[in-house]
């Protein structure tokens, strides 16, 4: 039942999309989430120093992610319809100079295969651009660890997947889509392909001097030490958020990828 | 008295106790005269000693890589490295210089990093301003105002994480005196490391964060792998030279107790302190995330061992490095062997090792049996008998060649599986030492036996799992 309402979902969008830059591939869609709470990483800041920190649980309302990262061949269709995201023509502000480094042209992917490999090289820019084009943006921070927290299922071997992949030095390409199976939500390979942008990246960026819990905290959370931490032997978690502090808006690293997210926040 | 090798006014100065180097005060005041690279070194290596009479600015690049490689023979892993080895490339400056520190995440790189060197006043030691995406550099400045040798890190988090795969190096700043003049000056660095296959298991091991957590590493490493300084690869001096250490502890999370078998330090920096040096040391106890520097003269030839005096961590998890050295022996100074009446207790001690685990899978050929036993080899019996199979004189026999080995190998199965405690002639020497009873499996044995049996001109036999199991000394508890 709640299958069939995502796919409704799924099918508005792909409608959407295709209507606003040509047609899209065979994507798997987006998928809805249903409304909930989660235990986010990192805690609340105390409201002042001698409080202990209030642990957060956020309520995340219903929304629809991505069934998989955007792909090359999404992105192509992107481009081909809005010039001004082309590599040879994007804003150096909006995208450092490695922006789609592994095209081989402005409007040419490397390869037939790579249409099915996630669009890396990508700025928070380009991608919040891509997903507006699309009626949806970025997912938020919440929206993104709430996908990944899958309500408590599979918490181990989330982790443990997630250890073996920082663990493993960029291949050459990334890997295709679709390696991964669904989690319990019905989302892929939200481990495994690449980093993914957030709407509200540096929002949460743990301080970069990760040790410190006064450290930067642009939102409502301390920096990402141990003292902020709801619970310290969460790596992965560190990890995401240490990678997602070490970001700035225009960068195009060959690892960084992301998906779209729609609905409620 | 004795002499250290230093300088008569330096020792002089030592021997009052008076501070070496300059005070902070000082340091920061001292003018910058011109500017230069930094000349890294891996180790064991280190850089040149500094002779510049002034403070300068040294321009200091580390690339951050993540490259597999390995840890111990037929055990591979990511490592986490500044500059592609484990530890770190060694920097060398002097106090009062101005570094501009460059650290460079190649793209290629999965994770963000940063640095922490322990030589910097300043929040995070440099982290806070030098978290880095991949591709990307950071750059900061600081000025050397402490003498000492200091550890520099990831601080990243999870840090106990990128500590333990193996983003740890250290920095020395020279006092302005310099260092008194040595024969040989070497870089060595222990570390920990937490691998979900049980030490041995082979293959390409990933990081365990449940025992990182707990504590309990599977390897205890010199210089990021098991037998990184040892045979061809260890430290060497000869008779009558004068070796300098600089040992640092990357951790990230034991503290070390160094200590080289049969050498007394005759000087010791205690946590890379340089204002007071202590004399005639056996044991240095070097924090995770700390260093110290020791020096000795050599008194006699031989292969001395460099071990974490916490000694489970030599023999059972790879804490473990030689210095060789040549020349005339002095009988003085040592005698050697004496006499031949020793005395042993009753039942030769079980050494119990790759306990538990998957087995591992059955060789199906004499090749891939001896490409097995070479790992078994290394993490078992090399500690001993070398790993050119020369053992140690008046220590432990040679399997190379060896006349025992070759003329019974029943008596080899019962001596490893049973425990040796008698006097035995191999190849015209006699030796009397105990070799303890090994606890491996019947695989592991006859792919030890056979690599044995297959190198350094033995006869080339294979033996069985079969010939182990019918051949095995039981535990007699």
């Amino acid at each position: 039942m709640q299958q069939a309402r995502a796919s409704l979902v799924a099918a508005a969008l792909v409608v959407c999309a295709a209507a606003a830059f040509g047609a899209e591939p065979s994507r798997a869609g987006m998928v809805l989430l249903p409304a909930g709470s989660y235990t986010p990483f990192l805690r609340l800041k105390a409201p002042n120093a001698s409080a202990p920190a209030p642990l957060n649980v956020v309520t995340i309302g219903a929304f629809s992610l991505d069934v998989e990262p955007v792909t090359n061949a999404e992105f192509l269709d992107f481009v081909t319809a809005h010039p001004e995201w082309r590599r040879s023509r994007i804003k150096p502000l909006f995208a450092e100079d490695r922006y789609l480094r592994r095209w081989s042209g402005d409007l040419a992917l490397a390869d037939a295969e790579a249409r099915n490999e996630p669009v890396t090289n990508v700025s928070w820019f380009a991608a919040e651009a891509y997903c507006r084009a699309r009626g949806a943006r970025l997912p938020t921070t919440a929206q993104w660890e709430y996908a990944v927290a899958d309500g408590g299922r599979d918490r181990d071997g989330v982790r443990e997947r997630s250890l073996e992949w920082f663990a493993e030095p960029n291949p050459a390409r990334p890997p295709a889509l679709g390696s991964g199976s669904a989690n319990g939500y019905g989302v892929r390979d939200l481990i495994g392909l690449v980093w993914e942008w957030t709407l509200d990246f540096d929002a949460y960026a743990t301080a970069a001097e990760s040790r410190d819990p006064n450290g930067k905290d642009g939102a409502l959370v301390c920096g990402g030490a141990a003292a902020g931490a709801t619970d310290p032997t969460d790596y992965p978690g560190f990890m995401r958020f240490s990678m997602r502090a070490s970001l700035k808006a225009n960068y195009t690293a060959d690892n960084v990828g992301f998906r779209c997210a729609a609905g409620a926040s | 008295m004795r002499s250290f090798g230093f300088g008569a006014a330096l020792a002089a100065t030592l021997a009052a106790g008076a501070a070496y180097g300059a005070t902070r005060e000082e340091n920061l005041a001292d003018p910058i005269v011109a500017e230069e690279n930094a000349v890294l070194a891996d180790a064991p290596n280190v850089p040149p000693p500094i002779h510049r009479d002034h403070a300068t600015k040294v321009v200091v690049h580390l690339e951050v890589r993540e490259l597999e490689g390995r840890l111990a023979d037929g055990v591979r892993y990511t490592f986490w490295t500044f500059g592609g080895h484990v530890p770190g490339k060694f920097i060398r400056i002097r106090e009062g210089d101005e570094v501009e520190m460059h650290l460079d995440n190649h793209p290629d790189n999965k994770n963000p990093h940063n640095i922490d060197l322990h030589a910097v006043n300043g929040p995070g030691g440099g982290a806070a301003a030098s978290l880095t995406a991949p591709g990307h550099s950071s750059v900061f400045s600081f000025k050397a105002l402490n003498p000492g040798l200091f550890v520099y890190h990831c601080a990243t988090a999870p840090v106990a994480m990128h500590i333990g795969n193996g983003m740890y190096g250290m920095i020395l700043v020279e006092p302005k005196e310099g260092l008194p003049k040595v024969d040989h000056e070497y870089y060595l660095m222990q570390g920990d490391f937490y691998t979900e296959g049980k030490n041995g298991e082979q293959g390409l091991q990933p990081f365990s964060m449940s025992k990182v957590i707990d504590e309990k590493p599977e390897y205890v490493v010199f210089n990021g792998s098991v037998g990184s300084t040892v045979g061809d690869k260890a430290l060497t001096a000869k008779v009558g030279e004068t070796v300098r250490l600089f040992v640092g502890d990357g951790g990230p999370n034991l503290v070390s107790s160094f200590h080289v078998i049969g050498q007394i330090f005759d000087t010791v920096w205690p946590e890379g302190n340089m204002s007071t040096p202590t004399h005639n040391v056996q044991t240095t106890a070097i924090p995770a995330g700390g260093a110290a520097i020791v020096q000795f003269q050599m008194s006699a030839p031989g292969t001395f061992i460099i071990v974490d005096h916490s000694i489970e961590r030599a023999f059972n998890r790879g804490a473990l490095a030689q210095l060789k050295v040549a020349g005339p022996a002095d009988k003085l100074v040592y005698s050697g062997k004496q006499c031949d009446l020793v005395s042993q207790p009753e039942g030769a001690g079980i050494r119990v090792a790759g306990q538990g685990g998957a087995p591992a899978p059955a060789a199906a050929t004499k090749a891939e049996r001896v490409e097995r036993g070479a790992g078994v080899f290394a993490n078992n019996c090399q500690a001993c008998h070398q790993a050119d199979g020369q053992g140690v004189p008046d220590a432990f026999p040679p399997l190379a060649k060896s006349d025992y080995l070759n003329g019974d190998k029943i008596r080899a199965i019962k001596t490893v599986t049973g425990g040796l405690e008698t006097k035995l002639t191999v190849n015209g020497h006699e030796f009397n030492g105990v070799m303890p009873a090994w606890s491996l499996s019947d695989e592991d044995i006859a792919d030890v036996l056979t690599y044995v049996y297959n190198t350094w001109g033995n006869s080339g036999l294979e033996v069985t799992p079969a010939e182990v199991n019918a051949y095995r000394v039981k535990a007699t508890q």
